[in-house]
């Protein structure tokens, strides 16, 4: 199935096989998509229940009110600059420069951390914050499928980030090492792949758990039980 | 092919084609929509919001997909494989709102379940 091209060693040594699937990516780039592919059915798989327990669910609040929308549209902003920053470092590193690979990684590493700090700051706000559920104001209750959808959906999404994190900072200390150039930067390719997808289910997410108003509300009518 | 890593025959590295203006005028365009999402989700209501929304969250979805994760650059067929989720996608979340809707109106205040 694959073809074997070689590259030059930049170190003067022997040619390094390549090995290339007929999509003219390397087996490892190829490797990543369907991991991602597969990845993402299950993220798909999560927002199908979510669609079908919002559209059955008796009343549904608004996540603009229940939920911290300024907050989260920063987080989303960080996510973005933290895409192009990994585009930058596989630049970077595609052009032999490897003070440019180290910082736009090292940067797109912080965009992560800020990321999961807000998302901690975010739950613990929350959990611990004035509208609790014993609070007779708010009116929903925490068994409400609102909470665990939305618990289920960002947790599931911020543990790909705390792994983006674990590998960006694993490629890192790799390009300190001098690991990645212009003649092996696929590798920084991959990461990169895999960061934006996380990147992009967020702004799927965002969208639609943060953002799509309720339509249809029957608060008055809660059937006991029901689990909306 | 991706211009990223494609290597020749004769195992040189091609010129690399930087796509650095690209990518700041995709990371400008997404910010915009987002700043855009999050206005109209205060300034709009019911429907023609939620169309606005699904729509900005596609166009960043292609913009991400396209440009940072290099689709653009790849070949057809690996496209097609890449965007083959939204089909299945498409099938598992349609594929409950028979079941969804008839809950649905079960549930509504006065409505005689069909089903029974």
């Amino acid at each position: 199935m694959s073809q074997v091209a070689t590259v030059a060693d930049p170190h003067g040594g022997h040619p390094v096989p390549v090995q290339k699937t007929p999509f003219g990516v390397t087996n490892g780039k190829y490797a990543m998509w369907m991991f991602l592919l597969q990845d993402c059915m299950g993220f798909v798989g999560l927002f199908a229940a979510y669609t079908a327990l919002r559209v059955t669910a008796p009343s549904w609040p608004d996540p603009t009110h229940e939920l911290g929308i300024w907050l989260t549209a920063g987080m989303t902003f960080l996510l973005i600059c933290s895409s192009v920053t990994m585009v930058l470092a596989h630049d970077a590193c595609e052009r032999d420069d490897r003070a440019g690979l180290l910082m736009w990684l090292g940067l797109t590493i912080l965009g992560g951390l800020l990321f999961l700090g807000g998302q901690v700051y975010e739950y613990t706000h929350l959990m611990t914050g004035v509208r609790t559920v014993l609070d007779p104001e708010w009116g929903l209750p925490l068994s409400h499928n609102f909470w665990g959808t939305f618990y289920a959906l960002t947790s599931f999404h911020g543990l790909h980030v705390l792994g983006g994190v674990i590998y960006l900072s694993c490629m890192w200390i790799g390009a300190a090492r001098g690991k990645y150039h212009s003649k092996n930067a696929t590798p920084i390719e991959i990461v990169g792949l895999y960061w934006h997808f996380v990147d992009l289910v967020w702004i799927v997410l965002f969208t639609f758990v943060y953002l799509v108003p309720a339509t249809v509300k029957y608060t008055a009518h809660l059937v006991p039980g029901s689990g909306g | 092919m991706s211009t990223h890593d494609a290597h020749g025959p004769a195992g040189q590295s091609p010129a690399h084609v930087s796509h650095r203006a690209e990518y700041i005028r995709t990371f400008v365009a997404l910010t915009v929509i987002t700043v855009v999402e999050v206005a109209l989700s205060f300034v709009m209501v019911g429907t023609p919001l939620i169309v606005m929304l699904v729509a900005a969250a596609l166009a960043k979805v292609v913009l991400v997909g396209g440009v940072f994760m290099h689709l653009k650059f790849e070949v057809k067929s690996l496209v097609l494989i890449c965007v083959s989720p939204i089909l299945f996608a498409a099938i598992l979340i349609f594929g409950l709102m028979p079941d969804a809707t008839r809950m649905f109106l079960d549930r509504m205040p006065g409505t005689v379940a069909f089903h029974r």
